[in-house]
């Protein structure tokens, strides 16, 4: 007996040594997966110690082991000094199969702690394992190293009742930016905003891992099986730009030297969750309290009332303060209704991360004969207990006496006279159908009834655009006398060749002569706007010339002054075609003048 | 040449009075299957209400009474994203209907997280008070009146100061008339409703990943259209890929 407590001691002051000094050991793998024909590292670290000797690594089936070196790590953060020590390992696989590394005894101080076996599956060669073998299937290997594990305490839960849910997510060699809140689609639940983010680290299996961990509490809001859809987060993962220099490492490569002044791209990763089946109890229809408003979990209620002496028509403030575990965002605070007093709306203000709600309220006391405040009450559903629960805060003892005369109070946004009434509750619903149709139209005619108006207006601004030209076209005429005879102009001579056709089909040559020398000579009076005493061919062709009309309309003009002249002076007889040529040469002659001087 | 043109001149003359005469017809039919909905209507049987509502506009047979009822009856089989459609569709032809007014926002209050639309365009006001016909009447008139004034203002030799005035009102007027209307078409091109519940997606594929949920009943733009997906506008701005079965256009 005496040895044993002896040995118990012993054992104790051990364990409290260990404790105290805050040692640990543990056994890391980079990964549970290897292929034959490649290595793996195993890492042994100690924590809270240094100079210690490496671990024997006992012989064990599957593997060659080989010792590769210690690394120590000292660190000070926050003036907390904390140091480890790691001795790594190569394991290098001898067959296929799954092995598990023993556990490693390491001797600290006299103190022996054991690390856990590491299960470690040795795979044929060539089948994609490790970060050696990332590259050759990166998506794949990625979701192996990514996982979003959502976790609740219970899978059964009162309608109403808040249920704590926990997303972790679970990060392996690799580096993720920019992540996202959580998301999930609240179908037949509520949920509380998630919470800021923690991040530590896990060791799953002998394998480390980063975890991000989210938390909120949902609340389920009908009976039945409820299923928590799956979360998804949104993040952006970081990895070489396997384009640049050497592309022999992939994603995974990672070493800080050799990629410390790479070039790093990011990649939109979308990391999803498993749903979750919760069951749904409804609340219990016996004991139901009738002012029971759906407040469920655990709460308390304080109210007090001040001042209690008051004159009647003097304010008194109602405070009540809810607090405990629940849906406070959705819990409804007692209504306090009582006749004799005067009602202001509440004020209520929530504090849901404080575990608390309000409710501040001014009643005003009518008459002298109210001697007290009735008491309050709030009915919630205990999932604790499974029953319901009333609490009933007060009455509260009050003395009112009479004002003095003109003292009496007015109270502000009340019509007189004030009946304090419930609320009333308006039923809400659609209006009814219609009885009459109305007038039928072609959906088809609908459809085309913007064409019609685009087109509609275009033809309009086209007709006005129309009319206002003309309209500017009548002013200039009438203000611009210029512009009147250059326009004119053209006009005359074109009736004045008409009369000399006339002329030429009734065989009268030297009239036809007459006219046409005439109208050429008018309209280049009126058109180039000549003194009416230099209207001679040189003066007419010298301007023709200035003005850059072609050469074959002067030679025109020359040929036909030329042969009016023999007519008329030589008594020269010209042939008929040689008139009508003549007659369309003088056409032609005012037509191409026209085109050219504006 | 000239008995051809009589004859296509016949042949349009009688085609015109046959169609007129066939859609008078038509009309007949058209009050019938609306009293026989309404009835159905009385005697709370939606499905048939609906069932022949519709009948009507696949025979081509458009009235504000039947979009309006047409929205009552899915309403009332629980409908809600095809009621909104109807309902926005009756709003289009008869905008200041108190009923139709009411009928929508009521429906509107029960689609899941409503969110409306920002209307921040000046052009929007008269939306709330004119449909598309009246309003193109409208800006039509207005562009026949600031026109006929000016010329008339100039023929009769107005006071040029008097005229710029004139022409200033009624030209703003007009053309803000004019914005107006093509605003409405614009706007009313990607109108759409969601007639169930749908999850918007990153790409148009049935296996991309799930952005944002729209729940039905949702008033969002239809964007554009690729195969059988609408890539869609929600009114926070969110845009993703949603099957075009889920969405009806207004």
């Amino acid at each position: 007996m005496k040895k044993f407590l002896i040995n118990a001691i012993f054992i104790f002051m051990i364990c409290a040594t260990a404790l105290a000094l805050d040692i640990s050991v543990k056994a890391t793998v980079a990964d549970n997966r290897v292929a034959m024909g490649s290595s793996l590292q195993y890492t042994i670290t100690v924590r809270g110690v240094q100079d210690l000797q490496p671990p024997v690594l006992p012989a064990f089936d599957g593997f060659d082991v080989r010792y590769v070196g210690p690394a120590t790590r000292v660190s000070v953060i926050n003036n907390s000094y904390s140091v480890e020590q790691a001795f790594n390992y190569v394991l290098v696989p001898t067959k296929e199969g799954k092995f598990n590394v023993p556990s490693v005894p390491v001797t600290v101080n006299g103190l022996t702690l054991t690390t856990e076996e590491v299960p470690v599956e040795v795979v044929p060669a060539g089948s994609p394992s490790g970060a050696s073998e990332a590259a050759s299937d990166p998506q794949q290997d990625i979701q192996s190293r990514l996982k979003l594990l959502v976790t609740v305490p219970r899978d059964k839960a009162y309608v109403g009742e808040g249920v704590p849910l926990t997303l972790r997510l679970y990060v392996n060699q690799l580096s993720l930016q920019d992540l996202s809140f959580p998301e999930i689609a609240e179908q037949g639940f509520q949920m509380d905003p998630f919470s800021d983010p923690k991040q530590f680290q896990d060791t799953i299996q002998g394998v480390d891992w980063q975890v991000v961990e989210f938390s909120t509490v949902v609340y389920p809001s009908k009976a039945g099986e409820m299923l928590i859809s799956p979360a998804t987060l949104r993040g952006a993962l970081l990895f070489k730009n396997t384009n640049q220099g050497d592309q022999s490492g992939g994603i995974f490569d990672q070493g800080f030297f050799s990629n410390f002044f790479s070039n790093y791209q990011k990649r939109q990763v979308t990391i999803t969750s498993r749903a979750i089946k919760l069951d749904v109890l409804p609340l219990p229809e016996e004991g139901k309290p009738a002012d029971f408003s759906g407040a469920v979990g655990q709460y308390d209620l304080t109210v007090d009332a001040a001042p209690l002496k008051v004159k009647s028509g003097d304010p008194i403030t109602l405070r009540m303060a809810l607090t405990g575990a629940g849906n406070l965002k959705a819990v409804k605070m007692p209504v306090f209704q009582e006749s004799g007093f005067k009602l202001y709306d509440p004020q209520i203000k929530d504090d849901p991360q404080g575990g608390r709600k309000t409710l501040e309220q001014v009643i005003i006391p009518t008459d002298v004969k109210i001697t007290a405040i009735a008491p309050v009450r709030f009915s919630y559903f205990d999932t604790t207990t499974g029953t319901y629960r009333t609490i009933e805060r007060g009455p509260f003892a009050l003395e009112v006496t009479a004002p003095a005369s003109g003292e009496e109070f007015q109270a502000v946004g009340f019509a007189q006279p004030s009946l304090v009434s419930a609320p009333e509750t308006l039923g809400r619903d659609i209006v009814f159908i219609k009885d009459s149709p109305g007038r039928f139209e072609k959906r088809s005619g609908r459809d085309r009834q913007d064409v019609v108006f685009f087109i509609l207006l275009a033809v309009y601004i086209q007709l006005w655009a129309g009319f206002l030209a003309f309209y500017i076209y009548r002013q200039r005429l009438l203000n611009d006398p210029r512009f009147a005879r250059q326009v004119s102009a053209a006009r005359q001579a074109c009736r004045m060749l008409q009369i000399a056709g006339d002329r030429l089909r009734a065989g009268h040559m030297k009239p036809f002569y007459d006219i046409l020398e005439s109208a050429l000579r008018d309209y280049f009076v009126q058109r180039l706007e000549l003194p009416p005493g230099r209207t001679d061919v040189a003066t007419v062709v010298q301007r023709l010339k200035v003005l850059r009309v072609e050469e074959k309309y002067i030679t025109i003009m020359e040929d036909i002054s030329a042969a009016a002249e023999q007519v008329r002076f030589a008594g020269m007889v010209m042939p008929d075609d040689k008139m009508r040529t003549h007659l369309a040469d003088a056409q032609d002659l005012v037509r191409g003048v026209e085109r050219r001087v504006k | 040449m000239r008995s051809l043109s009589s004859k296509v001149l016949w042949t349009l003359i009688l085609t015109s009075c046959f169609s007129s005469f066939s859609w008078a017809l038509g009309e007949k039919e058209a009050a019938s299957v609306f009293a026989q909905a309404v009835n159905a209507y009385h005697g709370a049987d939606y499905r048939e209400a609906v069932d022949l509502n519709e009948r009507l506009l696949l025979k081509d047979f458009v009235s504000p009474a039947v979009y309006y009822n047409l929205g009552n009856s899915y309403l009332k089989s629980g409908r809600l994203g095809k009621s909104l459609v109807n309902y926005l569709r009756a709003s289009r032809l008869t905008p200041r209907d108190s009923d139709l007014r009411a009928n929508l926002v009521f429906a509107r209050s029960q689609v899941e997280n409503y969110n409306s639309w920002p209307r921040n365009s000046v052009f929007a006001l008269v939306q709330k008070f004119w449909s598309a016909e009246e309003l193109q009447w409208i800006a039509f008139g207005a562009f026949v009146v600031a026109g006929t004034f000016l010329l008339v203002a100039l023929y009769a030799g107005l006071r040029r100061k008097r005229v710029m005035i004139g022409m200033g009102i009624l030209g703003v007027v007009a053309l803000y008339l004019l914005g107006a209307v093509i605003f409405q078409v614009v706007d009313r091109s990607g109108q759409a409703v969601c007639v169930e519940r749908v999850e918007a997606r990153f790409e148009p594929s049935a296996q991309a990943t799930a952005y944002f949920k729209i729940p039905e009943g949702t008033e969002i733009k239809v964007l554009r259209e690729k195969e059988r997906w609408f890539k869609v506008e929600r009114s926070d701005g969110k845009v993703g890929w949603v099957p075009i079965k889920s969405v009806e256009r207004i």
